[in-house]
């Protein structure tokens, strides 16, 4: 064995190597506040090591991007930890790296002769930033796609290049395939290449001056190993155990709904450590001009470029040997110290202020919850579609959600049906309806909504007809036939007629074949079958339509699919209420207007209206 | 601006002192055990998503509908058909997707399985696509030569492959002709499926 190694030795050298490696010198004894070097090149072996792995399953398309990270986060054994230590990791680097930054400011580590190791070091945190932010778009959900977005519109404010260079970043004129391409090739090979340079560089240095020792020494000289190491895997180990905590508190790393350019997601957010940023932004808003430069190139560019410069310069700041009276501090080390503690209380106010407007603003911070719970909503629904499918289709995770009646019903129902229809009191997308003046349709032709439709105590509330004309008719019209009819004759039944109503809103109700009611209607077969009859003699058919008798609206097949979807094409067809129609417009072709609604789209609401709890969407 | 005062400053050196051979084993394994339980978080959560493969359950054997019987001419030579089936390739589900390819030939005129000579189009040797020549009347892989009867055996001495060209299962399904896919291991003379 030892002749194995000493042929080694005789070829290679190691034995002197290593002994350099681990016989360093550090005066004064092994500390804790030397660990934070260490800690951080752990954390990116760590990166290494997970990301390659992610690397395996990952496949940078705009097909298969979120469909890949799916994979690994849901699927693959052991996928959501490592996704999870990748992720978090990333996040306890972004602190390693500013509690290191800390302790060579208050150190005075950044002196001469060790300036350039300190610009090595700051490139390494701008090279770190960066491969955070190319990493954020990376799983094309919904978060990453909109704050990348952002990020990348900025470059574009930049003078005369940033147009292009908006192009070459994003791999053309609109995000898709080549922006992951390029965002891939950025984060898993160019930045992690240029990073182990840097480093390289940074820990050569290191060693060439030595320890910057903190002055009183604490004890006698010792050597690296294993005094200091012991120390450092320590603190590598509490890094591990940190990240650990966040992986399975929020199971691996969150992963919101996939990327949808035609769903504007107004709670995206850069990561935190860019919140600051984010903040700045807002005070240099897009139509002003500073000393004749736009406002936004003043945020984006000159801003932050002028802070990084002043921290490049530190070194030169710090080297003023002049001592403050008093206090006999160094003017350097003050202006040093100084210029790093307003940096950090920036820092921190500005992350404060970000976040405390998206949560505790009174004015924004309802929109920006409820957007972010439709982006969760969204998450799980698509989660959920793509095990009931099997499997996601070839064209991708957002065809699921595209198709999806619960997640497309009702936000068309907002977009299109909420300005006169409430849906439960709501918009369909949980905001409180106001000023509507049409029924409430949630529940529409089931057996609750159709026995308060014919009660005389709801029929003329806002709930059901209250606002609209056939209650409260034009000047010189008149109410209409059936509210009369609720609120003169119904109101007058006796016992053995309302028992004959509540038969015949069964056997309407059935009509509709609502999936919630099935099994209801299933154990109700002796009042459907006498609906017809019931209709007659309650002389229901006195005005309406059933099987080929009377007149309109229509009962015939009352609330189910093609009734409802008739009905929402065109309410003012014959079929149903003619030219009685109140205000509702035809979203379906009629005549030579075009469609407000394709009919996939009329599909998609009628659907989530029948069974908003819908589990296997039908195809449209 | 003088910033001479801190250039090369030397190394110092820690003393010799006397060790305290015990407290410092001590130290060194603390050092390997506690490094070593940091480093084994990453290890092995990345390990086990490298070898995820080997616990993922395949698909197996599947029946695909190939053509109608009387399509098959009665002593015709092998005609080659498409496997199309629903496969799922990780993440996507493909409802109909080409997974492979079969050479059917019909020998004779009943309606039952013994009438069909059915093979997967796959070399047994190192699974090159083996096509059928007519001139000569037998299969031949591209690849490296090996050649088949058209009742599947190894017709040249020089053929590299180790066995005879994969039978497939046949089944009569009223007027079609249906077949078990399925995959072997390549290069070795037992026909081993692939699960």
């Amino acid at each position: 064995m030892k002749g194995i190694f000493n042929w080694l030795d005789q070829r290679t050298g190691y034995r002197e190597f290593v002994k350099d490696a681990l016989f360093e010198s550090v005066p004064g004894g092994a500390r804790w506040r030397y660990v934070w070097g260490s800690t951080l090149t752990f954390a990116i072996v760590m990166q290494f090591i997970t990301g390659i792995m992610l690397w395996m399953f990952y496949s940078a398309s705009s097909q298969t991007a979120w469909e890949s990270v799916y994979y690994i986060q849901e699927v693959v054994t052991g996928g959501w930890i490592l996704r999870g230590i990748h992720h978090w990791t990333a996040q306890v680097m972004t602190v390693l790296l500013l509690l290191h930054l800390l302790q060579v400011v208050i150190d005075g580590a950044y002196r001469a002769p060790r300036e350039i190791n300190f610009w090595f070091g700051m490139g390494l945190l701008g090279l770190t930033l960066a491969l955070s932010l190319t990493g954020y778009l990376l799983p094309w959900d919904q978060k990453g796609y909109w704050a990348t977005k952002v990020a990348t519109n900025l470059t574009s404010t930049v003078p005369v290049v940033g147009d292009s260079l908006q192009r070459i970043v994003v791999g053309g004129a609109e995000y898709g395939h080549h922006t992951l391409t390029r965002f891939f090739a950025l984060h898993a090979g160019v930045l992690p290449f240029l990073l182990i340079g840097l480093i390289v560089g940074h820990i050569y240095l290191f060693r060439r001056h030595g320890l910057k020792v903190k002055e009183p020494k604490k004890g006698p000289d010792v050597y690296f190993w294993p005094d200091q190491i012991l120390k450092d895997a320590i603190a590598c180990l509490a890094v591990v155990a940190v990240v650990l905590v966040f992986v399975f508190w929020q199971h691996g790393a969150h992963l919101s709904a996939p990327a949808n350019p035609a769903e504007n997601f107004s709670s995206a957010r850069p990561d935190w450590y860019f919140m600051f940023l984010f903040q700045l932004l807002k005070y240099f808003p897009g139509d002003e001009t500073i000393l004749g430069i736009a406002a936004p190139i003043w945020g984006a560019v000159i801003v932050p470029g002028a802070l990084f410069g002043a921290f490049m310069m530190l070194p030169f700041v710090g080297a003023m040997k002049w001592r403050l009276p008093v206090v006999k501090w160094r003017l350097g080390d003050f202006c040093a110290t100084f210029f790093l503690i307003a940096c950090i209380i920036g820092f921190v106010a500005l992350t404060y202020i970000a976040f405390d407007n998206d949560y505790n603003n009174p004015k924004k911070a309802p929109a920006f919850a409820a957007s972010l719970e439709q982006a969760n909503r969204d998450a799980a629904r698509v989660k959920a579609l793509i095990k009931t499918n099997g499997g996601i289709p070839p064209e991708g995770a957002l065809s699921l959600l595209r198709n999806d009646p619960l997640t497309q019903g009702p936000r068309l129902f907002a977009s299109n049906c909420a300005s006169c229809h409430a849906y439960g009191g709501e918009n369909g997308l949980g905001v409180v309806a106001a000023d509507t003046s049409a029924a409430d349709l949630k529940g529409f032709a089931s057996r609750q909504w159709l026995t308060e439709f014919m009660s005389p105590d709801h029929l003329e509330t806002s709930k059901y007809w209250g606002d609209t004309a056939f209650v409260k008719p034009e000047e010189g019209g008149k109410k209409s036939k059936m509210v009369n009819f609720v609120i003169d004759e119904v109101a007058e039944y006796g016992d053995v007629e309302q028992t004959m109503l509540e038969k015949l809103i069964v056997g309407l109700s059935a009509q509709a074949k609502l999936p919630a009611q099935a099994a209801l209607d299933a154990a109700s077969s002796e009042a459907i079958a006498q609906l017809p009859e019931l209709l007659e003699e309650m002389t229901c058919l006195d005005c309406h339509h059933f099987q080929g008798n009377g007149k309109r609206p229509d009962l015939t097949g009352y609330g189910s699919v093609e009734w409802m979807t008739a009905f929402v094409k065109d309410p003012s067809h014959k079929r149903f209420y003619g030219e009685r129609n109140d205000r509702m417009p035809s979203y379906g072709a009629v005549n030579d207007k075009s469609a407000k609604l394709s009919d996939r789209e009329i599909g998609l609401i009628v659907d989530w209206m029948r069974s908003p709890e819908v589990e296997t969407p039908s195809p449209h | 601006m003088d910033t001479s005062e801190n250039v090369d400053e030397p190394h110092s050196k820690p003393p010799e002192e006397p060790k305290d051979d015990r407290r410092e084993f001590l130290q060194k394994a603390a050092c390997v055990a506690i490094g070593g339980a940091a480093t084994l978080v990453p290890a092995a959560s990345a390990i086990t998503v490298l070898v995820s493969p080997l616990f993922q359950e395949s698909v197996g054997g599947l029946t695909v509908r190939l053509t109608s019987i009387d399509s098959m001419k009665v002593g015709g030579p092998p005609q080659l058909f498409k496997v199309v089936t629903e496969r799922k390739d990780a993440w996507t589900k493909h409802t109909l997707s080409e997974v492979g390819s079969v050479f059917v030939q019909r020998t004779g005129p009943g309606k039952t399985p013994e009438n069909f000579l059915v093979f997967n189009s796959t070399c047994p040797h190192l699974g090159c696509a083996v096509e059928f020549l007519d001139g000569a009347g037998s299969y031949s892989c591209p690849c490296h030569d090996s050649t088949f009867a058209t009742t599947g055996e190894v017709l040249n001495q020089a053929s590299p492959s180790p066995r005879g060209l994969d039978s497939l299962e046949v089944d009569i399904r009223g007027d079609e002709l249906w077949v078990s896919y399925v995959n072997f291991k390549a290069n070795v003379v037992e026909k081993l499926p692939i699960v």
